[in-house]
């Protein structure tokens, strides 16, 4: 692994965890505040800074997870998976690809293509929604969840191929055309060399879009209509009345609790790859 | 011979961008060609629309009193916030970089800022931590430190804005992370053979290996910074005095709030003319100081 | 990215490419999505789906899912999809979805909405199915009919009202009673700021400051609108710089809370700490909000006054709304069998048993008369619209909410209150930013 140097000593690595608990804490209070905070009403809620209830309320999760009474909060969830899943997938495998296209290979254009791709990323949502949901009317695929998944076969996500791009141009071309000497074409050069080199660039792609699509509350609000059909983020939203009615803030709490968990088990699970990279493959002489 | 394995190459290349560009002619084509044109009429949604030439050009510089300031207030929020945010998440990451029993744990911890960035609950707990009889400003006085006005003031709430964000360094952390995993261990062991210091090594061997991973995260935050619209959106909504009415917050209001989608969208048009420009400049200077591994052939 | 500059022909050739796919799919169906049902006017047995869309709150969703379960059992052939979310982002998708063409069949809405949506929207007068005799005729003409058309079947009536902190009033000796004017509100908050210099008597967000204080203070004076239909500002420099200058004395003498500490809580006071705590008395904020705020002051302790008027002032400039209710796409097949189903949610006394008060004090007399025979209206609602009946009040109209015109007051009104200019300065400013804006506003 990437250690060098000697080993620290004892007390130097406990000052070290010191530190990082003590900012660690800090990161992550605002998930201790939320919940503690789905246990108070909204008086204690917002009319104290202290973390802890001065009475529990128990029922906001059971509350919070029956919803308005159509649907449950098993719904929001299965729904997201049908959404976050295929996507998550079919991103990380396409950016992968047009990526490799874009750091080993020569064809005509090619700065000018690349700096297209970038620039879809330059404009503000704002602007381009509308159009947007023109194009996906047009192919009849409102209120399912095609907007977000066919455009993540077909690479929409420029993030992504940047991202890769960068990780492939930093591993060594000596890689390739030694494989080229094994008789190896490049589409395997790609799914046998290259890509296992990346893994670790490839689960922080995967990572993050799940995340930001699991997350992602703008998109959803304009391309699904029904509640049947509604993700967690979209859920969350669904009673908060900001025109006048009241809001039983503890039920939105206990459910942003249980919407950040799939998230920070994914990054918990997925994390270790960070530490696997390539430390033995000994490629430079 | 020659020619035939050129052509190869560039037909191999093709082939794998292929999906993106079948993806950016379905779907990102269009929308970017009709909102530049939506940027010469009067475009407003609901109403007809009439074509008016640079109009909306012209009004932005002549007529729009928000449009200057709100820019100004853009760049130096990128400014601040892109290079706090860089520069914690590497060395957080640098930190992180290693083996030990808990770190995981930590690199969780540390990652969780950014999963819940986008949750409806923060942002009350955004504003508790920074009211005038907010937390930071409690923990401020055991230090004996005047409170801060920090969403209150002008002069402060745009570094408060820029603070929420930095907190939010995990994806960038991740990179770095991912990009020192990148670096192959015997490099380090050939330096410590020549018996170079862990400083020395730092400087010659990780930093110059994980500038592509730095040059891109500096242009995705640069791209995301100048388009910032939540954090403003959520916790200020452009206040106090629009000290942080950044320009993503005008072009959604201009847009979505007071029904002129044609301005917004040369609002938007003039922000990926400033973006684009600064990104090249990221990119031309690239050159003297991201060192590819693979010689930096393209 | 070395070559960007040399690609200009690739973008020209990937545009051509661009266009022609885009075109492909650019010219396909226009109609709207919800097809399914019969053409309008068919006979009431032929299955209609219709698509309903409303923003709300948990309590309001569940009751006007039961209104929804209940009308379809009268009508076994009407199928009735639910679409409801929060408000935050609904007027968006709204108007997504109109320029998409898919907008609901029917949706809830808001007369601040008629200009920007007017287009849109079904003629309710042209339907037979909708019996607007339990309206007031005023009613009608205020919050219904926009130009020349009947654009929406108002549910409920509000008003806004002045709620109170009781223990406050009994704190700082102000009697509940207190028949509130726009002097002895500055004099009690003077006195009540010198007493304990952490309570305020009143507080307010840039909007309740703008709407709720500004137009009202300013329409006493005038006796007119905000705007007036000819679209001229219905108030002079004078007015204008009174009415600023009053606002700015109510920061200066501590009357309400300082800007900066409440400006976290634009159109969520009830969250504001110093609200919680006892710390401020008195809240602006329509009466439909009672629920919010007294759930939001320990005890529950909340009382209901009548909003601030100048003696002798020719009107209180605070009317009653029934600016929320339900209209009808104009483009929907099924428009005829919507109009039905909004009838019975206004009209019918099942279904006002339902929905109770979930969008204001029901605005027909059959529906609020169901109510009140259950006994379902909360007294404080009631009284805070009987207090604003009773003053003198005129129609308000749809130029005076204009968002380009609020947005130019908030923004001087800012520099005022950070003291960045004086009342005068605000008030050459406003006017000389109106001035173009209402020509423009007019064509």
């Amino acid at each position: 692994m990437l250690r060098y140097g000697k080993e620290p000593a004892l007390t130097g690595r406990l000052v070290k965890n010191i530190l990082l608990l003590a900012l660690g804490l800090l990161m992550i209070y605002p998930l201790i505040w939320l919940f503690f905070g789905s246990f108070k009403t909204n008086t204690d809620l917002f009319g104290s800074l202290s973390l802890f209830p001065k009475t529990f309320v128990w029922d906001a999760y059971s509350k919070g997870w029956r919803g308005t009474g159509q649907f449950t909060y098993g719904t929001f969830f299965l729904n997201t998976l049908m959404l976050v899943v295929p996507t998550v997938f079919f991103t990380v495998v396409s950016s992968a690809i047009v990526a490799y296209g874009f750091a080993r290979f020569q064809f005509p254009l090619k700065g000018a293509l690349f700096a297209l791709m970038i620039s879809t990323l330059m404009l503000p949502q704002a602007v381009i929604i509308i159009p947007r949901y023109l194009i996906f009317r047009n192919l009849g695929w409102l209120d399912g969840y095609w907007p977000f998944i066919v455009p993540a076969i077909f690479a929409c996500y420029p993030f992504f191929i940047f991202m890769l791009i960068q990780f492939f141009r930093g591993l060594p071309r000596e890689l390739d055309e030694s494989a080229v000497m094994d008789g190896c074409n490049p589409v395997t050069i790609l799914f046998r060399i290259l890509l296992p080199l990346c893994k670790p660039a490839l689960f922080s792609a995967a990572i993050f879009q799940f995340i930001w699509t699991w997350n992602d509350f703008f998109n959803s609000l304009i391309f699904i209509n029904s509640v049947k059909k509604y993700t967690v983020s979209l859920a969350l939203r669904m009673t908060i009345d900001s025109t006048g009615g009241t809001v039983a803030w503890n039920q939105i709490m206990s459910m942003s609790v249980l919407a950040i968990l799939p998230p920070l088990l994914i990054f918990f699970m997925f994390q270790r790859y960070f530490v696997e990279g390539i430390a033995t493959t000994g490629i430079k002489g | 011979m020659k020619q035939s394995m050129r052509f190869t190459n560039a037909a191999w290349g093709l082939l794998f961008i292929s999906p993106w560009i079948i993806g950016f002619a379905w779907f990102q084509f269009y929308p970017l060609l009709l909102s530049l044109y939506y940027s010469f009429t009067d475009y407003s949604i609901v109403k007809a629309t009439h074509f008016i030439g640079l109009q909306n050009y012209v009004t932005m510089f002549k007529e729009d009193k928000d449009f200057l300031p709100s820019l100004r207030v853009t760049f130096l929020y990128t400014v601040i916030a892109v290079p706090l945010k860089l520069a914690f998440a590497l060395l957080v990451a640098i930190i992180l970089n290693s083996k030990g029993r808990f770190i995981n744990v930590y690199r969780t911890m540390y990652y969780l800022p950014s999963i819940l960035g986008g949750s409806v609950a923060i942002s009350i707990l955004w504003r508790f931590l920074f009211m005038r009889e907010g937390i930071v400003n409690q923990v401020l006085s055991f230090a004996h430190i005047p409170a801060v006005d920090w969403l209150g003031s002008p002069n402060v709430a745009l570094w408060t804005i820029s603070f929420l964000v930095v907190w939010q360094f995990g994806s960038s952390m991740v990179l770095f992370l991912a990009g020192l995993k990148q670096i192959p261990a015997d490099l380090y062991e050939a330096g410590m053979v020549d018996g170079a210091s862990r400083i020395r090594m730092f400087g010659s061997i990780t930093v110059p290996l994980l500038t592509p991973i730095i040059l891109f995260n500096l242009v995705m935050q640069t791209i995301g910074a100048l388009q910032e619209f939540t954090a403003a959106f959520v916790v200020t909504n452009g206040g106090p005095m629009k000290s942080t009415y950044l320009i993503g917050m005008k072009i959604y209001d201009d847009g979505f709030k007071l029904l002129h989608m044609g301005y917004a969208s040369a609002l938007s048009w003039v922000l990926f003319a400033i973006i684009l420009i600064l990104t090249l400049l990221i990119f031309r200077s690239s050159r003297s100081w991201v060192h590819y591994e693979d010689g930096g052939k393209n | 990215m070395k070559r960007t500059f040399k690609g200009i022909a690739g973008l020209v050739i990937c545009s051509v490419m661009g266009i022609s796919l885009a075109a492909c799919g650019g010219n396909s169906a226009n109609a709207p999505q919800a097809q399914n049902g019969s053409a309008a006017g068919g006979d009431s047995t032929k299955p209609v789906t219709l698509r309903f869309s409303w923003w709300g709150n948990d309590t309001r969703h569940q009751a006007t899912l039961k209104a929804i379960d209940a009308y379809t059992k009268l009508h076994p052939n009407v199928k009735i999809e639910a679409e409801y979310t929060g408000f935050d982002g609904f007027y968006n998708k709204l108007l997504t979805q109109f320029a998409g063409g898919t907008a609901p069949d029917l949706f809830q809405f808001t007369y601040e909405w008629d200009n920007d949506m007017y287009d849109f929207l079904l003629d309710l007068k042209q339907s037979k199915s909708l019996d607007t005799s339990g309206y007031d005729p005023s009613v009608l003409k205020n919050f219904a009919n926009y130009k020349d058309k009947m654009i929406m079947a108002p549910a409920g009536a509000t008003s806004v009202s002045l709620f109170y902190n009781q223990a406050f009033f009994q704190k700082y000796g102000i009697p509940e009673n207190t028949e509130w004017t726009w002097d002895n509100l500055m004099e009690i908050g003077k006195k009540v700021h010198a007493q304990d210099p952490n309570a305020y008597l009143l507080t307010a967000d840039i909007d309740v400051i703008y709407k709720l204080i500004l137009q009202p203070y300013v329409a006493q004076m005038t006796g007119k609108n905000w705007i007036n239909d000819d679209y001229t500002p219905a108030f002079d420099n004078a007015a204008l710089t009174k009415g600023l200058t009053y606002l700015s004395e109510l920061y200066k003498n501590g009357v309400l809370e300082p800007f900066g500490d409440s400006s976290a809580f634009v159109g969520k006071m009830e969250q504001n700490p110093k609200w919680i705590k006892g710390q401020i008395g008195i809240l602006f904020d329509y009466i439909s909000a009672f629920d919010k705020y007294k759930q939001s002051v320990p005890g529950g302790q909340l009382g209901v006054a009548a909003y601030p008027m100048a003696p002798n002032a020719p009107q209180s400039g605070n009317p009653i709304a029934a600016g929320t209710g339900f209209a009808v796409n104009k483009t929907s097949p099924n428009a005829e069998e919507a109009v039905k189903f909004i009838n019975w949610m206004v009209n019918d006394k099942d279904a006002a048993l339902i929905l109770g008060a979930q969008r204001g004090i029901p605005a027909t007399s059959t529906a609020r008369k169901a109510l009140e025979d259950a006994k379902q209206l909360d007294s404080n609602i009631t009284k805070g619209l009987d207090l604003a009946a009773k003053q003198k009040t005129i129609a308000p109209n749809v130029i005076s909410i204009n968002a380009d015109l609020a947005q130019i007051a908030k923004d001087s009104l800012q520099k005022l209150i950070y003291q960045k200019e004086t009342p005068e300065q605000a008030a050459d400013e406003i006017l000389k930013a109106y001035a173009p804006k209402l020509a423009a506003l007019k064509k």
